[in-house]
């Protein structure tokens, strides 16, 4: 018959019993009742009439006239009996069930864990109203690259789109505080009036930025505390309106504080509002925006109108904006990168087939146990149990290892908090907030539910449909051929189960080794960093004292003992920005078309060898380079000589492919632009992202370039300590009202940047390490469990002069067979699922053989350990006890 | 009227008298039950934990058939009902009966 056809049959039959007690109920009742009636009449009062029919009738369980009253009840009181004797059964053997208990702890924990991640990074609802309708927007190179936007575009674009409601503009910048004692560094947010208003940031006291607080091209005098900043400047206190804190230079009036939380773009501590300058030049772009739909409009609606922008703009404008265009993008996806996103993706389907993989485990544990049990099962239904009653009760059984197992999951999910916060928080920022909540729970009961039911189904199933008779009269311990097969289906799913973790493992590790031997073409070792921000008032952005007050640093720094080189520049290494921008060879400069797309960087003197970076060809940028006094009146004057920058060889190689670039000449963004002279070339450097390949870069002195903001980059002898508070004092000498934030070794940014992949590989090779051994004690176990059953039969062998290779050999096969098809499987399934890693990896393909073929030779390997050592104890078996043993 | 003595049905002697009281009527479980104690004159009481899975046994091999029918007390019950495999179970048992009778009988009444 057809397994649906027995299907029917099986319910069929099910259903017909049912109606057949009923009837017999009916009937045993209907006798009862004549037979009251008969000793009623002949004088006995009713209820013991009743009583005396009932005694007459005699008989077995089956016929009582109670369990007809209680069928209502009888619900409830079943299953409390199931539970009791499942509770028992627990008890009787604690081994058992502590391991049972503790696969199933693992996975619910690896699940929980997961999902708490997942909730942390990726669910958590952002603290503003309707933040779907909140959208990121960037203008694009003709290339597609994504470009921040500049203060004309963005004014020209917030003024011709349809379908926002508001947009505002943002820049972020470490600010000087000064108040009490110490220049305090923050981390402030320009914003534009808007801002707050779109967002739909509600103040926690005072007001938010409005028209009017903004002088057109300028900062206004009003800044916005962030609440954090609040508690500690002022302890809280709610006079602080209308008081004056001088940020950056300028006195600035107090008109309110921000709301408290977990604002995803608020790391900031302050806000100044700000407005764009249309006469800033169009092609440099140093902008966010963000922006809020239109009700009734959406992101494609969006998309629309700002192409129909970004192609006025580009007709208007042909010189700065011919091929360019604006991007919007759902703003959540900004705050959690897709490689974020994917990570915890990752994560949390490596728990789950964590949790599969266990629920395996306990099926076959309770497989071998529920095939030693047969013979109670068969007298259970001899007595009357029903089969779904049996069924039931094995289900409840393994549902109480089950929640066992889910309190100990709960507990080592909860253990783990703690080192997963620690290692992830540098590459996941919110994965600081990763804690277990009611959301974590539920995840937790519906989990073990599934586990419970996964893992008691197969061996409760196959117990009961074996039939019974037979089995009250054979032995117990013989394995029947299904039994057999369903085991080893079992086993070798857990095997498919680990080769895909264990595949997914081998290749993140790889990406985390890979990473780690990237050369970000500068030496991080023995570098001290810190960011400075001199007050913008005292040293505005393009003015000569900038140069003059990082040359006094610089010379003050060199002097200290240790210190073997210094030099400052316009990136925090591998935090950003990232400025943009292009140059042309000067003799083919004529048209857009000629100008490349470069970074540039904008360098102190004593920057290159402070960062170890060797010169290819010519010479670094010095002291005399960066002279001020030197360029720019002379450039006032309508006659500026070039200006000196070094260039990375792939761009030297790309403008003049047969011809040294040293000497030769650049122009700056356009036909007509500044004219730079090359010095000096070097390799590539990645200082911003590890995983990316660097593109061309060129390097402008920042004596004449002017950015006040700098990382100062301090190269020390090894073994030197105790620079930091030197290097401050060094500052502070030169200006005691610029605010020192922590200074951090270099090495550590560079090891943050790898701490996403360490992460991933960390918590997806600890799974899958649990995967394998799993996977082995189930080898282990059913290689075990056949042997033992079939002791007679290699008695006999060995009786009959079977050496110990000739028992061993083919029980190491039968296992290494099962692995076989597993890893088949197995590899079948890493090879679709890796496709969902590829986002992540770097320097290694998803489909990478070698990895591969490593993971079979482990699982091989492990196998072979495995089978081996009961094998051995099976050839070892004594033929005589082998062959009268039942 | 002295204690009447109660005997326990042999096996197999259940059978053969449910197939008897059937063949004169279709009757429910209790009605057997009742005639078997009458008939017998008390001789036999039935123990009901032996006269219904008779019953179903006999069923299933195929000598009865079953139907719910009313009573005359207006009441709903089981009414049993010989088949024509019954009809001739119950003749060839009746036979074997005499025949086992009749030999324990003559050995019996030899005296030694």
């Amino acid at each position: 018959m057809s397994w649906y056809g027995s299907l029917v049959a099986r319910v069929r039959a099910l259903l017909r019993r049912e109606r057949e007690d009923a009837e017999l109920d009916a009937e045993i009742r209907f006798h009862l009742d004549m037979e009251t009636e008969k000793l009623v009449r002949r004088g006995f009062g009713p209820s013991e009439a009743r009583r005396r029919a009932m005694v007459a009738f005699g008989g077995v369980d089956r016929f009582t006239e109670q369990s007809r009253e209680e069928r209502g009840a009888r619900v409830l009181t079943d299953f409390a009996q199931d539970l009791r004797f499942g509770l028992r059964q627990v008890r009787k053997r604690p081994a058992f069930s502590m391991i049972t208990a503790l696969t199933v702890g693992l996975g619910v924990g690896a699940t929980v864990l997961g999902f708490a991640i997942a909730d942390a990074v990726v669910l958590q609802p952002l603290p503003y109203p309707h933040p779907d309708r909140l959208v990121r927007i960037q203008e694009e190179n003709p290339e597609g690259d994504p470009y921040s936007l500049s203060a004309a575009n963005f004014l020209d674009m917030a003024a011709a789109t349809r379908s926002l409601s508001g947009v505002a503009a943002f820049s972020t910048r470490r600010m000087a505080v000064l108040g009490a004692g110490e220049p305090l560094q923050v981390r402030g947010m320009m914003v534009t009036p808007d801002y707050f208003r779109m967002l739909g940031a509600s103040p926690v006291l005072g007001r938010v930025f409005r028209d009017g607080d903004a002088p057109v091209g300028a900062e206004g005098v009003t800044v916005v505390l962030g609440h954090g900043l609040w508690e500690r400047l002022y302890g809280a206190d709610p006079d602080v309106l209308g008081t004056t804190i001088d940020v950056d230079g300028m006195g600035r009036t107090v008109i309110g504080v921000a709301p408290a939380g977990a604002w995803p773009l608020a790391d900031e501590e302050l806000w100044l509002c700000f407005g764009p300058d249309p006469a800033f030049p169009r092609g440099d772009h140093r902008l966010e925006a963000v922006g809020r739909l239109a009700s009734g409009a959406t992101l494609a609606d969006l998309g629309a109108d700002l192409e129909s922008v970004a192609h006025d703009l580009g007709d208007t404008y042909p010189d700065t904006n011919a091929g360019w265009g604006f991007r919007a993008r759902s703003f959540p996806d900004w705050l959690v990168p897709p490689g974020a996103r994917r990570a915890v993706g990752i994560l949390v389907g490596a728990g789950a087939l964590l949790l599969l993989l266990c629920s395996a485990s306990v099926a076959t544990l309770l497989l071998a146990r529920a095939t030693a049990r047969q013979r109670e099962v068969s007298l259970r239904s001899a007595l009357g149990a029903g089969r779904f009653r049996i069924v039931r009760q094995l289900l409840v059984e393994s549902s109480v290892l089950a929640a066992a197992g889910a309190v100990v999951g709960l507990l080592l999910a909860g253990g783990l908090l703690p080192a997963i916060r620690a290692l992830g928080s540098s590459a996941l920022p919110r994965l600081a907030e990763i804690r277990l909540d009611g959301a974590a729970l539920a995840c937790a009961v519906v989990a073990t539910t599934g586990a419970g039911v996964l893992s008691g189904l197969a061996p409760a199933l196959h117990v009961v449909r074996r039939g019974f008779a037979h089995s009250l009269q054979g032995a117990g311990r013989v394995a029947s051929v299904a039994g057999l097969r369903t085991h080893g289906a079992l086993v070798t799913c857990q095997i498919a189960l680990a080769v895909v973790l264990l595949v997914g493992a081998g290749l993140l590790a790889t990406t985390f080794v890979r990473l780690g031997q990237v050369d970000p073409g500068f030496r991080a070792q023995g570098v001290l960093a810190v960011h400075l921000s001199p007050s913008a008032a005292r040293y505005p952005a393009g003015q000569r004292p900038v140069g003059i007050f990082y040359r006094d640093v610089l010379e003050r720094v060199r002097a200290l003992p240790g210190v073997v080189a210094a030099g400052a520049y316009n990136v925090s290494p591998f935090r950003g920005p990232r400025p943009a921008n292009r140059v042309a060879a000067s003799e083919r400069a004529t048209s857009p078309d000629d100008f490349v797309e470069i970074q540039w960087r904008a360098v102190t003197s004593g920057f290159f060898e402070a960062m170890g970076i060797p010169l290819v060809q010519g010479r670094a940028l010095d002291e005399d380079d960066n002279a001020w006094d030197a360029f720019v009146p002379a450039a006032q004057a309508g006659n500026p000589p070039p200006l000196p920058v070094v260039l990375t060889t792939d761009l030297a190689r790309r403008l003049w492919p047969a011809t040294e670039a040293v000497g030769k000449h650049l122009r700056w963004n356009q036909p007509g632009g500044g004219d730079l002279e090359v010095v000096g070339v070097v390799d590539p450097i990645r200082d911003v992202e590890l995983s990316v390949e660097p593109g061309p870069m060129v390097f402008l002195p920042n004596g004449l370039v002017g950015m006040p903001e700098l990382t100062l980059l301090v190269r020390t002898r090894p073994g030197t300590a105790g620079l930091a508070s030197e290097v401050r004092r060094a500052v502070w000498e030169v200006d005691e009202d610029t605010p020192v934030p922590e200074i951090a070794p270099l090495e550590g940014a560079l090891r943050a940047e790898r701490a996403g992949a360490r992460l991933n590989a960390a918590l997806v090779g600890g799974l899958s390490a649990v995967a394998l051994l799993l996977a082995a004690l189930s080898l282990y176990g059913i290689v075990s469990f056949s042997t033992r059953s079939r002791t007679r039969e290699i008695g006999i062998r060995v009786a009959l002069g079977a050496t110990g290779r000739s028992v061993v050999a083919p029980i190491v096969a039968g296992a290494l067979r099962l692995v076989l098809l597993g890893s088949v499987v197995g590899i079948a399934g890493a090879l679709l699922l890796s496709r969902i890693l590829a986002g992540v990896l770097f320097g290694v393909e998803a489909t990478n053989p070698g990895t591969y073929v490593l993971v079979v030779i482990t699982l091989a390997f492990a196998a072979l350990l495995a089978s081996y050592l009961p094998a051995r104890r099976a050839a070892r078996v004594d033929p005589a006890r082998a062959l009268v043993s039942d | 009227m002295p204690k009447k003595q109660r005997t326990d049905l042999l096996q197999g002697t259940l059978e053969l008298l449910v197939l008897k009281i059937l063949s004169l009527e279709p009757m429910h479980g209790w009605g057997i039950s009742e005639r078997i104690q009458e008939w017998s004159e008390d001789v036999f009481l039935v123990n009901q934990g032996s006269l219904y899975p008779a019953l179903q046994r006999m069923k299933r091999r195929g000598w009865l058939r079953s139907e719910w029918r009313t009573t005359p007390a207006n009441r709903r019950a089981r009414y049993y009902e010989l088949t024509a495999e019954g009809e001739a179970q119950l003749a060839q048992e009746h036979e074997l009966w005499r025949r086992s009778a009749g030999a324990v009988e003559k050995i019996l009444q030899v005296s030694t």
